[in-house]
């Protein structure tokens, strides 16, 4: 895939523009020509015509609300105009030199080669300033726009732990990053995604850690990408993955900046995109899926005792409905006397089979699990009122579904949400749906062959060539430290062996 | 960086393997066997000695391996002129060996599972699923199939624990003794037909070539052999001691019957059994997909140098028509026979073959003009 991928973005290289000629010119009026004919006709891009030391034309251009007005007009416009030539002689090389150097306050200036260049760093909010006589095209970095604030993370809620998430801005959410960790072996590459939108994404890693292989592959994938608009990092995520027909993500993505450094000492790499609140974290394991940042800030005991609830969890979210189908349906042998009776009691009058009532309620939860989300909050309660208590209620007494199987869904919808990342409950619910159908037509059997079907995807998967399985399989014993439960932090010394790194140790002592 | 190739087992790896390749179908009925075939509760004696004697066999494939690490043994005595032939053979046998194996064992599994779980569904639609499924772990390749013994064995080996230490209670030492009433001849007479049980160490032959020269090591694979004979001897303890010899004869299989006898936490769990069936569903699936994939395998490496789906679909379609060749379990049970012989004999064959063959690529080797070395 990705090397047809490839295949297309060379061919895109070859082919040509068919557009009117894009070239710099000595002249003023040409050049405010040429721009005008690329951006002219949208409303906002503002053009400023002025005159240097009141004789040299000049022209700047900027786009109006990304760039920060004030700044220009006090920092570049005033001092250009009010300059005095003080009888100099220049040559119009020097006079660029010479207006950046001793005129011009701005702090960051540069000269761009092309006219798609700076065209490109106008629509980004930099200025573009370009005067008569001289070719050259300088562009002020006046990016400023308006951004939300650093706020909680809606997605991730932790009870224990930093409160600041990332937000829309790239330069922001690197600064977070940047603030957490001052190694200056931390390495931020900024490139440009979309051949039309061109947001900005940035490429984080720990150099003397990750795997120099790994940032490339992931650098190589990314250049892959061949589309007009990205979205979001969610849109990356499924280009850059592994394997496209799994249900399990192969890449997490985070909010949390504290999460986000926790993943780079690991030796991951991390990919921020301009627009969207979600970081890439990659490659990742099974296991990374159960972890929250959260362990690691509450004392092992009860992070160990956490996790291994997750683990059950994440087993009952997938198989519960499942086992209750095989067992109600083929096996009621395998469930104690007393019990079986009483399940036998209420299931009286039910008109349905298992595997039929069971399909009904999972796929009303799932519904009423939906419109929760895309309630405004405000009504978002009483989809829960209305859902939980008035229809499970009145299915009962109704008669359409039996108490336990209300039990069993309730049970199934809190273990799944109890999973930290959200992408990941979903897949265990769609794995459920897939249980649920084997154990209606092979009992238990079909829920042992579906158990065994998904492991043998999962150790047949990749995320950035890791083992998707490991520490499970390929064993590292050592592992098992922080994988099931979490050992103290003493104890915790090297780094996983999956992803690859470079410095094998966390800590010496 | 991308963990895809040149995928080399490690040497624990390779003993789970190993142990999960042994656990199958021989545990369930192992018991019944050796009270039928001795008549008393010697039959622990029995499984030491034969883990001992498998423990001598490991060693030597391991030597054998050590001529020629990173190639199988079929790729080693195929290298020379007379040795394609006689490589070819060996593989038409392993062949057959693997295909009747994997149809048997898959058929034992339709059996068990028509009895203890699903006693309406069609066994034609259980064999199928089960073989699609080992045909699915089959495209998963090596690596895949390593892999998927290491997730599964820590359950197989806790359900296996929990059934023998659950039943301690029950356990009455007295039906063991006295130890060797009839004398030592008749146990020394079923050490071969306890062998049949350790039967799966031919995978060596062809994996041990995945490993790192250096890894080539014989301690790993015997903890692992030591392993198995530990379960077998407990659980023939266990079985003997708990269902009495006379009892285990009359069960088609003992060990279920075991299962049967315990009772966790007051009914929490009141029938262990159908657990213990479905974690041995499992061990008895690992032990098929390592066979399949053995079988498509030699058919790729020695025959059809062909990818594709086409192989492992024909492989299990023939897999899937000899598993209903036999019309009853006694039927099953004397296919189960002949397979076990015809792998003890190939085994030994093989063995025989490779060192042969050494030994005359040594002997052509001391002659000063050929100096096409050997690895080692």
């Amino acid at each position: 895939m990705y090397r047809k991928l490839l295949k297309r973005l060379n061919a895109n290289q070859v082919r040509q523009t068919k557009e009117f000629k894009i070239e710099r010119s000595k002249d003023l009026k040409t050049m405010i020509q040429t721009i005008n004919n690329i951006v002219g006709e949208s409303d906002d891009v503002v053009q400023r015509d002025f005159k240097i030391g009141r004789h040299t034309e000049a022209s700047l251009f900027f786009v109006d609300g990304l760039a920060f007005d004030s700044s220009i007009e006090d920092r570049i416009i005033k001092p250009l105009i009010y300059f005095a030539e003080n009888n100099i002689e220049f040559t119009q090389n020097q006079l660029v030199d010479y207006l950046l150097q001793e005129v011009v306050t701005y702090i960051e200036v540069t000269e761009k080669e092309t006219i798609d260049e700076a065209i490109l760093s106008l629509m980004s909010g930099e200025t573009l300033l370009v005067i008569d006589g001289i070719d050259k095209l300088i562009v002020f970095d006046t990016r400023q726009f308006q951004q939300r604030g650093i706020e909680e993370p809606q997605s991730e809620v932790i009870v224990r732990g930093p409160r600041d998430g990332f937000n829309e801005v790239l330069h922001t959410n690197v600064m977070l990053i940047r603030r957490r960790l001052r190694d200056p072996n931390l390495t931020v590459q900024f490139g440009q995604l979309g051949r039309r939108s061109k947001a900005d994404f940035a490429i984080v890693y720990i150099k003397g850690i990750t795997d120099e292989d790994l940032v490339e592959e992931v650098r190589y994938r990314l250049s892959c990408l061949d589309m007009d608009i990205i979205m979001e990092t969610g849109v990356i995520e499924q280009y850059i993955e592994d394997n496209v027909l799994s249900p399990f993500p192969q890449v997490l993505r985070t909010e949390r900046p504290d999460k986000t450094i926790g993943a780079l000492s690991l030796g991951k790499v991390i990919v921020v995109l301009d627009g969207s609140p979600f970081v890439l974290m990659t490659p990742i394991t099974f296991s990374d899926l159960m972890k929250s940042t959260e362990d690691n800030y509450d004392r092992w005991q009860i992070s160990s005792f956490i996790r291994l609830l997750r683990y059950f969890a994440a087993f009952m979210a997938v198989f519960l409905p499942g086992l209750y189908i095989a067992m109600v349906s083929y096996h009621q042998g395998m469930i104690p006397t007393i019990f079986a009776l009483s399940i036998a009691g209420t299931r009286e009058g039910v008109p349905f089979p298992a595997f039929i009532e069971a399909f009904l309620m999972e796929l009303t939860f799932e519904l009423l699990r939906e419109a929760g989300i895309r309630l405004p909050r405000a009504v978002g309660q009483t989809i829960g009122i209305v859902g939980g208590l008035v229809i499970g209620d009145a299915a009962v007494r109704a008669g359409i579904v039996s108490p336990v199987m209300v039990i069993v869904v309730a049970i199934t919808a809190i273990a799944s949400f109890s999973i930290p990342a959200y992408n990941v409950s979903i897949t265990f619910r769609l794995l459920r749906f897939l249980v649920m159908i084997s154990a209606a037509f092979l009992g238990l059997f079909g829920i042992v062959i579906s158990y065994i079907l998904i492991n043998i995807h999962l150790v047949s998967l990749r995320s950035f060539g890791s083992y998707y399985t490991s520490p499970f399989a390929p064993y590292k014993v050592k592992e098992w430290l922080d994988l099931m439960i979490r050992a103290p932090l003493v104890l915790l010394k090297d780094r996983p062996a999956e992803p690859k790194v470079m410095d094998k140790k966390k800590k010496e002592m | 960086m991308l963990n895809k190739d040149n995928y080399q087992i490690p040497p624990v790896e390779m003993a789970v393997t190993v142990v999960s390749m042994l656990l199958a179908i021989g545990i369930l009925t192992l018991p019944r066997t050796l009270a039928d075939t001795l008549e008393t509760g010697d039959g622990w004696l029995s499984v030491l000695l034969s883990g001992a004697t498998v423990m001598g066999i490991v060693f030597l494939i391991v030597r054998l391996q050590k001529f020629f690490p990173g190639q199988s043994l079929l790729q080693f005595i195929g290298e020379s002129g007379v040795g394609k032939w006689i490589a070819k053979i060996l593989a038409l046998l392993f062949f057959l060996y693997f295909i009747i194996l994997l149809a048997f064992e898959a058929r034992v599994l339709t059996i068990i599972v028509r009895m203890y779980l699903l006693d309406r569904t069609p066994p034609e639609i259980t064999l199928g699923i089960i073989l699609l499924t080992s045909a699915y772990a089959v495209s998963k390749g090596v690596q895949g199939i390593v892999h998927l013994n290491i997730m599964f064995a820590p359950f197989i080996i806790i359900v296996y624990f929990t059934l023998i230490v659950f039943n301690v209670g029950n356990m009455d030492v007295t039906e063991l003794l006295p130890v060797l009433p009839l004398g030592i001849m008749p146990v020394l007479a079923s050490v071969p037909e306890t062998i049949h049980s350790y039967l799966g160490i031919e995978l060596l032959f062809f994996w041990l070539a995945y490993m790192k020269a250096t890894d080539l090591k014989v301690l790993p694979l015997n903890i692992g052999i030591m392993f198995v004979t530990l379960v077998y001897f407990l659980i023939l303890i266990v079985t003997y001691s708990v269902l009495s010899v006379d009892g285990v004869k009359s069960i088609v299989f003992p060990v279920v019957g075991l299962a049967k006898e315990v009772e966790i936490v007051e009914g929490l769990i009141e029938r262990f059994e159908p657990l213990m069936i479905v974690i041995w569903i499992i061990a008895i699936f690992t032990t098929m997909a390592i066979v399949h994939l053995l079988a498509v395998q030699t058919i790729k490496k020695e025959f059809v140098k062909k990818k594709g789906i086409i192989i492992p679909a024909t492989i299990t379609l023939i897999a899937y028509y000899i598993a209903f060749a036999p019309n009853s379990i006694e039927e099953v049970y004397m296919l189960g026979g002949y397979v076990s012989n015809a792998g003890l004999t190939v085994i030994c064959l093989s063995l025989l073959v490779g060192y042969l063959s050494v030994w005359l690529k040594k002997k052509k080797q001391s002659s000063p003009q050929q100096s096409k070395g050997l690895a080692k």
